[in-house]
């Protein structure tokens, strides 16, 4: 049995949900179907930091985190989701242990100034005083924006979910696409299921994992995973305020609303979609937190977690039609959860907009056949 | 080269593969998490005088067990104050202290974790002063504590008559015993009770001492709710229908301050599972089990389970299955010394083999009817490390969340303290109403098996 659909999304994670309640928004009468092979926050949506912030070098990333926290902030109305999403806008610290961190914190600063991001440079007493239990030596100073934050992935998602359903968003899980097939000036799309779906638009938002559909109508985009782990503690007091960043450790320390501390210490790691843990991570990421945060001695992990996050050359988004017309891609490179809001208003547009959308054109798969990379100057 | 064999808890199973794996002439290193050996079954007071509850002949079991392994204990490497919190092929086991931890690469694993207790859900039963039987029996032979003075007892199997007469004997009122199933169902398998008369004999006396108590023993009966201001109070209690329906008409109410539950066990299998050992389900034995061969061997080179935490047997299995487990990592590597073992150690092999019959019999009683998923109400709290509540999962369950790793992302039930081991077996049951369980997939096993400080992790020892 064929099913038919004006708009097929594959994966139904913050890309994938955001972009069909958009959509739905947009297009009532359009059939969206959005279809993922496992269940619920299976991706990377479950396996993350749960940390947004708008203090990025990259005007680019700055607006779309811009108006994602602006969504975030009222996300429980607008999706008519009351419990809310837990969102704690404590403020994102980045730190940086050398010269040349700090001197892009500068740089940054006078592009933040520019976009109205209410950001601030620190000395290290004053990230001190903001953070109690870091250790201040060697730091050379940090970058604070108290617009910034974290708020639960789970939540977010739940409340896109139920949104979506309520727009008549078809949402079927545990559905896996094996292949797409050109038909005319449709898609058959092929499920392990064999509940086999035609579609006018294809929408893929299966982040790291795009290229195995890609392949299958001979499209080839410079997307990779890969691996990463996580870790969370038992609740604890507040006792890191904003949302750490260390980019000497390489990592993100992030306390939720209920108290637990989130952090995702990155591990060289080949690329690709290995997500079981490995046997040093605990004792490595231990290391990393301590050194920069000894003050969280005491406190008890309860879990470990692993991932796989998508990479592009740039270690930016990719948005927008591809070479084949009417399928259109949204990748993450590693910032899905807080650019979702953004990105499904921006692709629910594009989807319908004859010519490039604005927005989405800068994060176009052309740049990579041009070499017009954006990369953005400092990620963990 | 003798092989390096590190033995995980020191109660019955894992106390006689240390003695055995030592007389083997292998290197041994025993951890456990408590202060002292005896795991809970042979829990050793932690003070001077010890209340001596348990019947005679259990306690020269205790005590022949006890000093086989102290003579031996200065001989092994035993490490008691220790968690193993992470398991890796190779095998590679993490274990730590409160302040350091150390990776160690021995040649062999042997689990022998154990069980913890189980409670099926019903409103009240978070309320403080409502604990587990075996939390009970801990204070009582640990501490010499008596958890109250008025308790009420409800549950399935052994355990629950074990406890009430200990209880009794160390002065506490139990006021009511209240049996999910009449143990006179045992009669059916007359096999099962030759095979197990030692243990059936136990029962006996344990019951003969609540007679003697004069404690009232209710058959069929299951509990309603707790109820108390800021501590139980009062639980009512009423007939089933066979199937853990309560009938109406039926209830009781009774006055207590403590009421101690046991519906059956939780394997701690959670090493096992993260090591990538096959498992499979059983809920009657203790939920996610790791499948073992005769000699204890797991899918997983280098790993062995044995005792309760291969599914629930009993401290006779367990220790004749120590013996096993203990003899078989000596020998690892050598498959045909391996399948000798089963000639050499016959009376072992056979003492198992005797009692399981007799355990299996005995699963009757943890089989769990479907009533007793209906006790929660929509408000009754599932999981209580995040408090989510009955209504909160079978609302995952509706939105088509079906599999244990989605509803735990959805409702954060599993997500706490304990690892999912209180509530997940029970959300497995919500899950697979009208489905068969075997299906169902646990949640991703990961690192770490128990809470473990940064500090602990970070302070590695490097051998």
């Amino acid at each position: 049995m064929t099913q038919t659909a004006d708009i097929l999304i594959i994966g139904a994670g913050p890309y994938g949900l955001s972009c069909a309640w958009w959509t739905a928004l947009r297009e009532p009468k359009a059939k969206i179907v959005v279809v993922d092979e496992g269940d619920f926050a299976c991706g990377g949506i479950g396996r993350n930091a749960s940390s947004m912030r708008m203090q990025w070098g990259l005007e680019l990333n700055i607006k779309l985190c811009k108006e994602s926290i602006a969504f975030f902030e009222e996300a429980g109305k607008r999706l008519d989701y009351p419990r809310g999403i837990d969102l704690r806008q404590q403020g994102y610290l980045l730190l940086a242990h050398d010269e040349s961190t700090f001197a892009q914190f500068k740089a940054n600063h006078e592009l933040h100034k520019k976009n109205d991001v209410p950001s601030k440079l620190l000395t290290p007493e004053e990230c001190g005083k903001l953070v109690p239990v870091l250790n201040t030596e060697g730091l050379v100073g940090g970058s604070f924006c108290h617009k910034d934050g974290n708020a639960s992935p789970f939540l977010w998602l739940d409340a896109l979910l139920q949104a979506a359903r309520r727009l008549n968003v078809e949402v079927r899980m545990n559905t896996r696409v094996d292949r797409l097939i050109t038909q005319g000036d449709r898609f058959l799309v092929v499920t392990r299921e064999q509940q086999d779906i035609s579609a006018a638009k294809i929408l893929l938002c299966t982040d790291w994992a795009a290229p195995q559909l890609l392949q299958t109508v001979g499209i080839d985009l410079p997307i990779t995973g890969m691996p990463k782990q996580g870790l969370v503690t038992e609740a604890w007091p507040e006792i890191v305020a904003p949302v750490v960043i260390s980019f000497k450790h390489d990592f993100a320390v992030s306390q939720v609303l209920r108290g637990n501390i989130l952090a995702v210490v990155a591990q060289d790691r080949p690329d690709g979609d290995d997500t079981r843990s490995t046997p040093d991570y605990l004792s490595f990421a231990s290391r990393q937190i301590l050194d920069c945060l000894p003050g969280l001695a005491a406190i008890k992990v309860l879990r470990t977690w692993g991932g796989v996050i998508s990479k592009t050359p740039d270690m930016q988004a990719i948005l927008g039609e591809t070479e084949l017309e009417n399928l259109y891609i949204a990748v993450s490179a590693y910032k899905g959860f807080m650019t979702s809001p953004a990105v499904g208003r921006i692709m629910s547009e594009a989807l319908f907009d004859s010519g490039a959308h604005p927005e989405a054109a800068p994060f176009g798969t052309e740049r990579f056949k041009t070499g017009n990379l954006i990369p953005e100057p400092l990620t963990v | 080269m003798p092989l390096h064999v590190v033995i995980v808890g020191a109660g019955p199973a894992g106390m006689a593969a240390a003695i055995e794996a030592r007389r083997r002439g292998s290197k041994v290193t025993l951890l456990d998490e408590m202060a002292r050996s005896g795991g809970q079954i042979f829990r050793q007071s932690a003070i001077d005088s010890e209340l001596r509850v348990g019947l005679p002949s259990e306690l020269k079991r205790k005590a022949d067990l006890l000093s086989g392994f102290n003579a031996i204990s200065d001989q092994i490497d035993y490490r008691a104050n220790h968690t193993a919190y992470a398991l890796f092929e190779g095998p590679e086991l993490h274990v730590s202290d409160d302040n350091c931890s150390e990776v160690l690469k021995p040649d062999v694993v042997i689990i022998a974790t154990g069980v913890c207790e189980r409670a099926v859900p019903f409103p009240g039963w978070t309320l403080p002063g409502v604990v587990n039987v075996g939390g009970a029996q801990t204070l009582l032979k640990s501490q010499g504590v008596k958890i109250g003075e008025r308790v009420v007892i409800a549950g399935s199997g052994a355990l629950p008559i074990a406890v009430a007469a200990q209880l009794s004997k160390a002065g506490v009122h139990v006021v009511a015993v209240a049996m999910l199933y009449p143990m006179r169902s045992l009669l059916v398998h007359p096999y099962a009770l030759w095979a197990g008369r030692r243990v059936v004999l136990e029962g006996f006396s344990y019951l003969n001492v609540l007679r003697q108590h004069d404690i009232l023993m209710l058959s069929r009966y299951v509990p309603l709710r707790a109820d108390g201001s800021d501590h139980v109070e009062s639980v009512q209690i009423a007939q089933h229908d066979g199937t853990g329906r309560p009938v109406p008409g039926t209830e009781k109410r009774v006055g207590c301050d403590i009421l101690a539950l046991n519906y059956g066990f939780t394997v701690n299998s959670e090493l096992a599972a993260m090591a990538g050992v096959d498992m499979t389900y059983r809920p009657e034995q203790g939920g996610w089990i790791p499948i073992t061969d005769q000699f204890c061997r797991t899918s997983c080179s280098g790993v062995l389970v044995a005792g309760d935490s291969g599914g629930l047997r009993g401290a006779w299995v367990a220790q004749a299955e120590g013996r096993i487990a203990g003899a078989v990592a000596s020998r690892y590597y050598d498959e045909r010394a391996v399948s000798n073992l089963s000639q050499e150690m016959s009376q072992s092999f056979k003492e198992r083999s005797r009692h399981q019959s007799f355990q299996k019999a005995m699963q009757q009683f943890l089989q769990l009817p479907t009533g007793v998923w209906g006790w929660a109400d929509e408000e009754t709290v599932v999981c209580r490390c995040e408090c989510v509540t009955q209504k909160q999962i079978q609302t995952a369950i509706d939105n088509g969340h079906t599999s244990l790793n989605a509803i735990k992302r959805n409702t954060r039930a599993g997500m706490g303290w304990c690892g999912g081991r209180m509530c997940m077996q029970n959300v497995a049951a919500q899950v697979s109403v009208g489905k068969p369980s075997e299906d169902l997939q646990p949640m991703t096993p990961r690192p770490v098996a128990r809470p473990i400080s940064l500090q602990a992790i970070r302070n590695q020892t490097i051998p």
